[in-house]
């Protein structure tokens, strides 16, 4: 366990798992690890809040979700991107974007106040 | 990990055979994370016991994530479900479509039969919303009473009130907020551009509070109008208000010239009210204005002088019926009190009824009896659709097992069908309401002004909303038989493929037991347009005692101002009937007040002389007349002389009586010569009869037949008179001469009531053609569908026993008996539908009566003829697919399989 843990707001995790699903249908297991290999699990989530930011997603269309086989074929509840789940992910995560970098220029920034 | 979702193409089955076990779902779910999460430690090393713990520390409280996650599963099954629902009944709507499309004719016909069902039984909603349910202009009007007299004579149900008559009354009416008193008053409007005879009404201060009205401008009266010696003031009608004086409020406050009088306007009247606009009230014109006059304190007239209408306003919560105990109180007490006014004999009693029925009471039964009508076509269309259905429902009946069979539950298919015939049904309903609109834009131009609002009749959102619930009936009525049909059939018959032995049983019955419904049907509708008919003929050829032909009738009013005295009034008509007998083209000109089929009437007692006084005393109608008004009218004389020249305020007083009343008092024969001790009221000393004249039916063709009396216009000469101009040609050609006449003789005189007589021996029939006309469209078209749905069942009926026909033809049956089969088997129900018509005609018969015209409800005439003519069609639809069956070929139909 990594000691220096970033806490997630809410939003955010949902387009996490959007951003994860990109690769493919997956159940909740494997975007949680997803999610932990990612960021060297320095984002750590506590995983249980992963199964209701996917139903909200769900309601808001942007995800579907099925029962299939896993890979060690056990029943297990995929989930997947819809066509404006994608559409969501490209918006969100630009505006995600613009905003982190604008607050990282200010962190590094070196010049003094004017 | 997977590319995509499992087993994509079976999504929705998938999911919607698994959606009951959502919470089940969710624990499995939840359950599987923590699982490989513990593997995945054990895997690391960690010790099963370690590792689990772990693992929940990493998932956090899974009891609340539980919970988060339940009610979201929750919501978003509800969803599902609704988009699910929404989904089956776009797929039902498109098939049904498509349904109707592909077949064009059967849908064309079941949309017609119901769009002439639905469009006239809305239009006839429409009317009677209207006429009866709309609330009246008058706001209190549920609280308001009218108050008559009533004497012995039950030929006059209503009496006017004396203003006596009225105060006392009004006395002993405890706790009623407000009573007043009107009559009508002609107003000559002079000044305002063309000079005007306008309708006016003389009432009682409190007259627009007791109707609960207020004003569009300006003040309606206050407690001191309208006394002696206060000022002349007026209360315009919208309408005038706008045709006359532009709508400007300014001529608030102003003057105008009535009479010739000056009248200061103090207020105008809402838009649509017009009271006393009602026949009810007999007073045959809408108001155009009021002015005050305080009846209930001015009683210098006498207690016999009865010409007042009352109405008063009960206070909240007072029933009709202890207005009507005070009235019988105070009339017993008026009664002790002058016993030579109200003797026992008159039989006088005053009683009350509420405002709504007097305005639109009588109009009532008719209207009910049209919308009932109405139904009937509609369901009759509703039992053609409904055969229509069952005969495709048979031919659909493979489709319908076999979607059954994989799977479709019974509400399901019932939902399908349901759905098709609500689709017919409102295609049927919106043609229907494009009849209605039609329908409605008609009766507003061309309906009898004599029933009250019927030139409001429009499609508001009430009847418009009546329209689409009728649709939804229409889809039931007619859809029940098939639906239930489709529920009773067995699937594995149907598919093994023969489904015809099946088919027939459920069906078969269903069909005719319609059959002797809309047979039934039919010949109820048949039978009142037959009713109809048959009274409207003897309305129409009843001898109403003149010749209407070709007579110009008109009034005229002279205003006090210009002709104070009646040797003034005398003066004026004698030159102006002098002027019009002069001109070319006119072969009679004679005047009478009031004149026949005018809507005016005067009614009052007379005496014979040499009778015994105490006899109780009879009524008549009296009119004035001057000498010309018999030839003008061609009244027959059938004894004596008609009225002369010399018949003026200095010669003897003389009368004409009609023949009904020579007869009852002189049957010998000898009625000139004999005389009348008092006519109106007015003792004299006596008439003499002079001549006696046909009966005329006064009010057309449903006149009570009452005694007549004519007195000399020009020995009582007054200010009002009614002109009756008969030329070589059409009446109309007489109306410039006419105006011509009376412009030279003064020109600021106006003309009012300008209308050919036979325009008003029409309107006396109006609601009858009006009835008549609606009733019959209806049951022709009832008879019609009748016929085509006895023929479609006859037809169906045959062609599926075509094969049981061939084989009676290969084992000897004759042609003959085949037909003499099939029309038996049809004419079955047909008759059963047709006495159960006759039962169902003869039990609410009587609701007809109000219509009818010297026959009976139950006219056995009417009867036969709608019973044979009925019949007839419906041995024609059988006959027909009888003669099919028997062309059959046995060879071919036994092969037919």
């Amino acid at each position: 366990m990594a000691p220096n843990r970033v806490e997630l707001r809410q939003g955010a995790i949902e387009l996490l798992i959007l951003k994860t699903l990109t690769w493919g249908a997956q159940h909740g297991y494997t975007i949680a690890r997803w999610i932990q290999h990612t960021t060297g699990d320095v984002l750590r989530i506590e995983e249980g809040s992963l199964y209701p930011a996917l139903r909200r997603l769900e309601e808001k269309r942007l995800v579907q979700s099925a029962w299939g086989n896993s890979e060690n074929n056990r029943r297990a509840k995929f989930y997947k991107l819809t066509e404006a789940g994608r559409a969501e992910l490209k918006a969100e995560s630009a505006v995600w974007l613009r905003y982190s970098e604008a607050v990282a220029k200010v962190l590094r920034s070196h010049r003094q106040p004017a | 990990m997977t590319d995509d979702l499992p087993k994509e193409p079976m999504w929705q089955r998938y999911r919607r055979l698994v959606r009951p076990r959502l919470n089940e779902e969710l624990t499995d779910e939840l359950e599987f994370h923590l699982q490989m999460r513990i593997e995945e430690y054990v895997r690391e090393g960690m010790t099963p016991d370690a590792a689990q713990r772990e693992a929940q520390a990493r998932f956090g409280d899974l009891e609340s994530v539980e919970r988060e996650c339940k009610a979201l599963d929750r919501r978003l099954g509800a969803r599902e479900r609704r988009t699910e629902r929404l989904g089956q009944l776009r797929l039902d709507l498109r098939f049904a479509l498509r349904g109707m499309l592909r077949r064009p004719g059967f849908s064309a016909i079941a949309v017609l039969t119901l769009a002439l069902g639905i469009g006239a039984t809305t239009l006839l909603f429409g009317i009677v919303n209207a006429v009866l349910l709309r609330p009246l202009g008058y706001d209190r009007a549920d609280r308001a009473i009218v108050i008559w007299n009533s004497f012995q004579d039950p030929a006059i149900p209503k009496a006017a009130l004396s203003a006596q008559d009225a105060a006392d009354l009004a006395a002993g009416l405890r706790g009623v907020e407000t009573i007043s008193a009107f009559t009508d008053w002609t107003a000559n409007l002079t000044g305002a551009g063309d000079p005007a005879r306008l309708q006016g009404y003389q009432v009682s201060p409190s007259f627009f509070s007791t109707l609960g009205v207020a004003p569009l401008a300006g003040r309606f009266f206050q407690e001191l109008d309208g006394r002696v010696g206060s000022d002349r003031v007026v209360v315009l009608s919208r309408d005038l208000w706008r045709s006359r004086f532009g709508g400007e409020p300014a001529v608030v406050g102003r003057a105008i010239q009535i009479n010739g009088e000056p009248y200061t306007v103090v207020g105008v009247a809402p838009e649509g009210f017009r009271f006393p606009d009602a026949p009810g009230f007999l007073f045959p014109e809408h108001a155009d204005l009021w002015v005050p006059h305080d009846w209930l304190r001015d009683l210098s007239l006498p207690r016999g002088v009865r010409m007042l209408r009352v109405i008063a306003r009960l206070p909240a919560g007072t029933a009709v019926d202890q207005a009507r105990r005070l009235l019988e109180s105070s009339a017993a007490a008026m009664r002790e009190q002058y016993p030579g006014e109200y003797p026992p004999r008159s039989g006088w009693r005053p009683y009350a009824v509420p405002l709504r029925n007097q305005v639109l009471g009588e109009t009532q039964p008719a209207l009910l009896v049209l919308a009932g009508a109405g139904t009937l076509l509609l369901l009759v269309a509703c039992a053609n659709v409904a055969n229509l259905l069952l005969a495709r429902g048979s031919a659909r009946s493979r489709e319908m097992a076999l979607r059954g069979a994989i799977g479709a539950s019974k509400v399901r298919l019932a939902g399908q069908l349901f759905t098709e015939n609500l689709m017919l049904a409102l295609a049927g309903g919106l043609v229907g309401l494009g009849v209605a609109v039609g329908g409605s834009a008609l009766v507003r131009a061309y309906g009898p002004r004599s029933i009250p609002r019927i030139e409001t009749v429009s499609l508001d959102g009430r009847v418009v909303a009546f329209g689409l619930g009728l649709c939804i009936v229409a889809a039931m009525v007619s859809g029940l038989g098939p639906i239930l049909q489709q529920g009773r059939r067995g699937a594995r018959d149907l598919l093994r493929g023969d489904g015809r032995g099946v088919v027939g049983v459920s069906g078969a019955s269903l069909r005719m037991a319609l059959v002797v419904a809309e047979v039934a049907l039919s010949l109820i509708v048949l039978v009142g347009a037959g009713l109809l008919v048959k009274s409207f003929v003897r309305l129409q050829t009843t001898e109403v005692g003149f010749a209407p032909t070709g007579v110009l009738t008109a009034q005229v009013t002279l205003s006090p101002a210009g002709y104070p005295t009646p040797e003034a009034q005398a003066a004026f008509f004698g030159a102006l009937l002098g002027a019009l007998s002069q001109q070319p083209g006119v072969r009679g000109a004679g005047g009478a007040d009031p004149l026949p089929l005018s809507g005016d009437s005067w009614s009052g007692s007379f005496a014979v002389a040499g009778l015994a006084p105490d006899d109780q005393r009879p009524s008549a109608e009296i009119s004035l007349a001057t000498p010309g008004l018999f030839e003008a009218l061609s009244i027959r004389m059938k004894a004596g002389r008609t009225f002369g020249p010399g018949d003026d305020p200095r010669s003897p007083a003389v009368v004409i009586v009609d023949s009904l009343l020579a007869a009852r008092y002189w049957p010998g024969g000898n009625a000139v010569g004999q005389r009348l001790r008092s006519v109106g009221g007015a003792d004299t000393s006596g008439m003499e009869i002079v001549g006696v004249a046909a009966h005329v039916r006064k009010s057309g063709a449903r006149d009570e037949e009452r005694p007549q009396i004519y007195r000399p216009w020009f020995q009582a000469p007054r200010d009002r008179m009614s002109l009756a101009l008969r030329g070589d040609g059409s009446a109309a050609q007489l109306l410039p001469g006419l105006r011509q006449a009376v412009h030279q003789l003064d020109p600021a005189q106006p003309i009012a009531r300008i209308a050919p007589m036979e325009e008003l021996v029409a309107r006396a029939t109006a609601m009858d053609r009006f009835a008549l006309l609606l009733l019959g469209s209806f049951a022709l078209a009832a008879t019609l569908l009748a016929a085509i749905g006895l023929y479609g069942v006859m037809s169906y009926t045959v062609s599926q026993r075509t094969r049981e026909m061939g084989v009676r033809l290969a084992l000897g049956a004759r042609r003959g008996q085949l037909v003499r089969l099939v029309i038996l088997e049809g004419m079955k129900p047909a008759l059963a539908g047709l006495l159960a018509g006759v039962a169902v005609s003869m039990a609410i018969g009587r609701l007809m009566r109000g219509l009818l015209y010297q026959i009976g409800a139950i006219d056995p005439g009417t009867y036969l003829v709608a019973f044979g003519f009925l019949g007839g069609m419906a041995l024609l639809a059988c006959a027909i697919p009888a003669r099919r069956a028997a062309r059959v070929d046995p060879v071919l139909s036994l092969r037919s399989d």
